[in-house]
C-alpha cells in the first residue's frame, strides 16, 4: 500500500505526518513551511542546523535537526523527523526519525525515538523510549 | 558455540531456570530463564531465547532476548536487534544495533559507572569513649 502510494507520487511531492495530528499529507518536496490540512497547524519541513548556544522554548520541525560540534541547545523540547547531534542538547526528544549521537556528543533528557545510535564516549542521561511506537 | 566456550565458560541452557543471586569471574552466556542478581567483573550475553528478569552488575554486557531489571555495566552494554529490555542502565558506553526495542532511564558516559557509586549514601562512623559514655566524666576527672 504505502510502495504503491510512493510509486504513484510524482518525483516533486512527498508525503509527510503532521506533527501534532499524525495526519498523512502529500506536499511539495519545495516546501519549507506547511500548514496541516487537518489540524490547521503550522508545520515546518525543512532541515535545522545549530552550530552555537541556542536556548529556545521548542523546535518543531519534520526535517533533520543537526547540532553541530559548537552547536548547544537548551530547549523544553525538540520534535523532529530526525536528530544528528555532535555537541549538547539538553530537551525533551522525540523524534520520528532515528537519534545519532556522535562521540563525545551530550544529551540531557528525556528521549524518544524508534532507532538510536551512540558515539564512543558519549554521555546520555534521562528516560529513553526506543523502538517502534 | 564450541568458540564461545572460551570467552563464556558458564552456561545455563534454554531448559534451566535459575533464581537467586549468582556470582561469576569469566563469563556467563544465558539461555534460558534467570531471576535475581548477578555480580561479575566479567561479561554476560543474553541470547535470544533467554528471559531475564534481574539487576546486573558485569563489566561487559550483551543483550540479544527479553530484559527487565536495572543493567550496570563498567565498560559497556550492547543491545542487539532482537533486544527486549526496560528498565534502567548505567555504562561507560552503550550499543544500540536497529530494531532493538528498550525504555528506562539511561545514563551513559565515561563518569555515568562512577556517578551510579557515588550515589549510594555515605558511610558515617561515630567513635564514643568508653570513659565518657559509662560516667559521663573525662577520664582525668575520673581519677580525682
Amino acid at each position: 500500500m504505502a510502495s504503491a502510494l510512493k510509486a504513484s507520487l510524482p518525483d516533486d511531492r512527498q508525503t509527510i505526518h503532521c506533527l501534532y495530528c499524525r495526519q498523512p499529507q502529500e506536499i511539495s518536496r519545495k516546501a519549507v513551511t506547511i500548514t496541516c490540512r487537518h489540524c490547521h497547524k503550522s508545520l515546518r519541513v525543512e532541515d535545522v542546523t545549530i552550530s552555537k548556544y541556542e536556548a529556545r522554548r521548542a523546535i518543531d520541525t519534520l526535517g533533520v535537526i543537526t547540532v553541530e560540534k559548537r552547536g548547544n541547545v537548551v530547549a523544553e523540547r525538540l520534535q523532529c523527523g530526525g536528530l544528528v547531534v555532535r555537541g549538547k542538547v539538553k530537551a525533551e526528544v522525540v523524534s520520528r526519525g532515528p537519534v545519532l549521537v556522535g562521540p563525545e556528543a551530550e544529551i540531557r533528557g528525556n528521549v524518544t525515538a524508534p532507532r538510536l545510535a551512540v558515539g564512543a564516549g558519549a554521555v546520555l542521561e534521562g528516560d529513553y523510549r526506543i523502538g517502534p511506537e | 558455540m564450541a568458540e564461545n566456550l572460551g570467552e563464556y565458560p558458564t552456561v545455563i541452557g534454554p531448559d534451566a531456570s535459575f533464581k537467586g543471586e549468582l556470582t561469576f569471574e569469566k563469563g556467563l552466556r544465558l539461555q534460558g530463564k534467570f531471576e535475581g542478581k548477578i555480580s561479575t567483573s566479567g561479561r554476560l550475553h543474553i541470547a535470544k531465547e533467554a528471559r531475564m528478569s534481574a539487576d546486573v552488575e558485569a563489566g561487559h554486557i550483551t543483550v540479544e532476548g527479553e530484559v527487565k531489571g536495572n543493567l550496570t555495566a563498567t565498560d559497556r552494554i550492547e543491545l542487539k536487534s532482537s533486544a527486549r529490555y526496560e528498565g534502567d542502565l548505567s555504562a561507560s558506553k552503550l550499543v544500540v544495533e536497529e530494531g532493538a526495542v528498550f525504555s528506562g532511564h539511561v545514563s551513559v558516559g565515561p563518569e555515568a559507572v562512577r556517578k551510579g557509586s557515588n550515589n549510594l549514601p555515605p558511610k558515617i562512623s561515630v567513635s564514643v569513649n568508653p570513659g565518657i559514655a559509662a560516667g559521663g566524666r573525662l577520664p582525668a576527672e575520673a581519677n580525682r
